[in-house]
Formats: C-alpha cells, sequence, structure tokens
C-alpha cells in the first residue's frame, strides 16, 4: 500500500537498543512528525535527528510488539518500535 | 561420568547430575572457528557434551588471533577447524571433536546434520548463517545464532516451529560480512551467552529472545522480544 501522508502529526516512539543507545546516547526518541506514513519515513526521521545511525540506514533491524517489519510497512500514531543493530560477524 | 572433572557444576544448583548427563549425550555442530567458533567449542568441551563438529574452511591468520581461543602464532596458515578439534580435544573429558574443512553451501551443508541435537551458529556472513537456519527449520534442529561488531554481540536461539527463526528478523545481507571490526574480548563473552542458551534449549526451555549485549562504551543486556512472523518465508508455513 503507498504512503499517503497526512496532515495528522503522529507520535512514535522509538526505543534503541545495544550499540544503538551509545551511537545516539538517548534510550528512547519520540518522532513527532506529519510525514510520516511507514517504517521508513521513521527511519529517515532518526538518521536525520542521530547522523551516526546513517551508517545503518536500510539494514536497522525494526520491531514492533515482537514482530520484525519491513520499511514499508505502515506505522499508526502511539506505535512503539525497537530499532536493533543487525550484528554479522563470528569474530 | 568424571564426578571429579565436573565437581564444580555437578555442585551447582543450576546444573547438576541431570544436566551433565543431558548435554553428555547431545551432538553439536558448530559452523564456524573464528572468534565466536572457538570459543563455543573450547566451553563445549569443558562443559562435557558428547560430541561437537565444527567445521570451517578458512586457515587461521595472524590477524584472527587477538578474538579467537586456543590458536597460537604456530597455528597460522593451518585449517581453523581441524587445528581447533585437535586442541579443544586435549582439553579431554568425555567429548569427541570432530574438525572438518569445509565451505558450507546447499550441496555440502547435506551431509553436516546426521546425528546433531542443536546447531551453533559462528559463521562470518549472513549468507550461510540463513542456509543454516533454513535447514535447521526444515529438520527442526534448535539453533542458536551469534553475531558480533565492535563491541556488541547479539544472541537468537530458535525452537523450528515454535519461535522466531533468523529469517524472522530480516537481517540485511547488504554491508560487508567479513572484516568487521570486532573487539579481542567480546567473542568469549557473547559465546558464553550463546553456549548458555544452547544448554537452555536442549534442557527444554524457551528462548530468551534477542539477546542484544553491548560493553566497553557502557555495559547492557538486554532480551528483546522476538515473534515469529507469519509471512516469514523460512517458518512461516512450519
Amino acid at each position: 500500500m503507498p504512503c499517503l501522508w497526512g496532515s495528522v502529526v503522529m507520535s512514535i516512539e522509538v526505543r534503541f537498543s545495544g550499540r544503538y543507545k551509545d551511537l545516539v546516547g538517548v534510550e528512547s526518541f519520540v518522532v513527532d512528525a506529519s510525514q510520516i506514513c511507514c517504517v521508513e519515513d521513521v527511519v529517515v526521521e532518526v538518521i536525520f535527528e542521530f547522523s551516526d545511525l546513517r551508517v545503518d540506514k536500510s539494514r536497522i533491524m525494526v520491531f514492533r510488539d515482537g514482530v520484525n517489519l519491513s520499511y514499508d510497512e505502515q506505522v499508526s500514531d502511539g506505535d512503539v518500535l525497537v530499532f536493533a543493530p543487525p550484528l554479522v560477524s563470528g569474530g | 561420568m568424571d564426578e571429579n572433572r565436573f565437581d564444580r557444576q555437578l555442585r551447582a544448583k543450576s546444573w547438576g547430575k541431570e544436566t551433565q548427563e543431558l548435554v553428555g549425550k547431545k551432538s553439536v555442530l558448530v559452523v564456524g572457528a573464528g572468534g565466536l567458533g572457538s570459543h563455543s567449542v573450547s566451553l563445549l568441551v569443558r562443559l562435557g557434551f558428547g560430541r561437537i563438529v565444527v567445521v570451517d574452511s578458512d586457515v587461521v591468520e595472524v590477524s584472527n588471533l587477538p578474538r579467537v581461543n586456543v590458536f597460537d602464532s604456530d597455528d597460522v596458515g593451518k585449517s581453523k577447524a581441524v587445528v581447533l578439534a585437535q586442541k579443544a580435544s586435549r582439553i579431554g573429558g568425555p567429548s569427541v571433536v570432530l574438525g572438518k574443512d569445509l565451505f558450507v553451501d546447499e550441496e555440502s551443508i547435506e551431509g553436516l546434520f546426521e546425528g546433531i541435537d542443536i546447531v551453533v551458529d559462528a559463521t562470518d556472513n549472513i549468507k550461510t548463517r540463513l542456509l543454516l537456519n533454513r535447514e535447521c527449520v526444515k529438520r527442526k534442529v534448535l539453533f542458536v545464532y551469534a553475531g558480533l561488531e565492535e563491541s556488541s554481540g547479539m544472541v537468537l536461539g530458535v525452537i523450528p516451529g515454535l519461535s522466531a527463526c533468523l529469517e524472522c528478523l530480516r537481517l540485511s545481507p547488504e554491508k560487508k560480512d567479513a572484516g568487521v571490526p570486532v573487539i579481542g574480548s567480546v567473542p568469549g563473552l557473547v559465546a558464553g551467552l550463546q553456549i548458555s542458551e544452547v544448554v537452555s534449549l536442549l534442557s527444554g526451555k524457551k528462548p530468551l529472545g534477542l539477546v542484544v549485549m553491548q560493553c566497553f562504551e557502557s555495559l547492557d543486556i538486554e532480551i528483546v522480544e522476538v515473534k515469529r512472523r507469519s509471512d516469514c518465508p523460512v517458518c512461516g508455513e512450519v
């Protein structure tokens, strides 16, 4: 479903896990914006605020109620999203 | 059972004779003999697991030595899996450790699962991790993923058909996998968490969820709840 930005300001809480907490310096952040429709919009807003996350753009794992979301998944006002870093090295 | 060898853990209330006998009957496939795999194999032997098969197609490089367990400078150029199996066997005890110098792909994976109770994912790339995950879900074999980057680690235990699998996380393969920066002391910490989850799943417990660990800049371990995705191409139909 295509994103339809509305005039209603949505409030989405983003909680950071693992090294993202250190990268951004906070445990959570609230995105308040009208131009939010899907997960990707939230990611863009968060990266705009915390540029250190840019390195992981399109790789950040995003969960809502424990379910991993694709970037085109729609979000709703009041959603709480968890951002987790994808870790792939075996050392 | 060698009660003298395992005395300390036999007397631990959360372990005891029952768990010792359980792990002694289990076969573990460890894929990857780098920082994670070398620590994991060492831990599995020290805990008294019955049979451990370790697979890796790489040779030991000097740049591996800060992160790996049991390897030393004399091992540079030798097969990681073979050397790790030889050295882990020297720890002694009941464990049988087999090393296979083998690249895991769609073909070679077929011969690796015979008699295996659980798979420890210690690889260094998403493609192999997802292949292992898919095979474990298909064969209903327990699976424990772990990953590292810099001072961070992550562990996910998978019970096929019951809990979220690795594919449910939509791990992206876009970033270069091998050569990711990792601090030398982190693999041992994460391997400890990974093997704890191995014992936990074999004991019939549910997976913890996605365990996310961060150290050095801060010290933080949290568990992120992870549910199965109904549209997961691997476990969605299981």
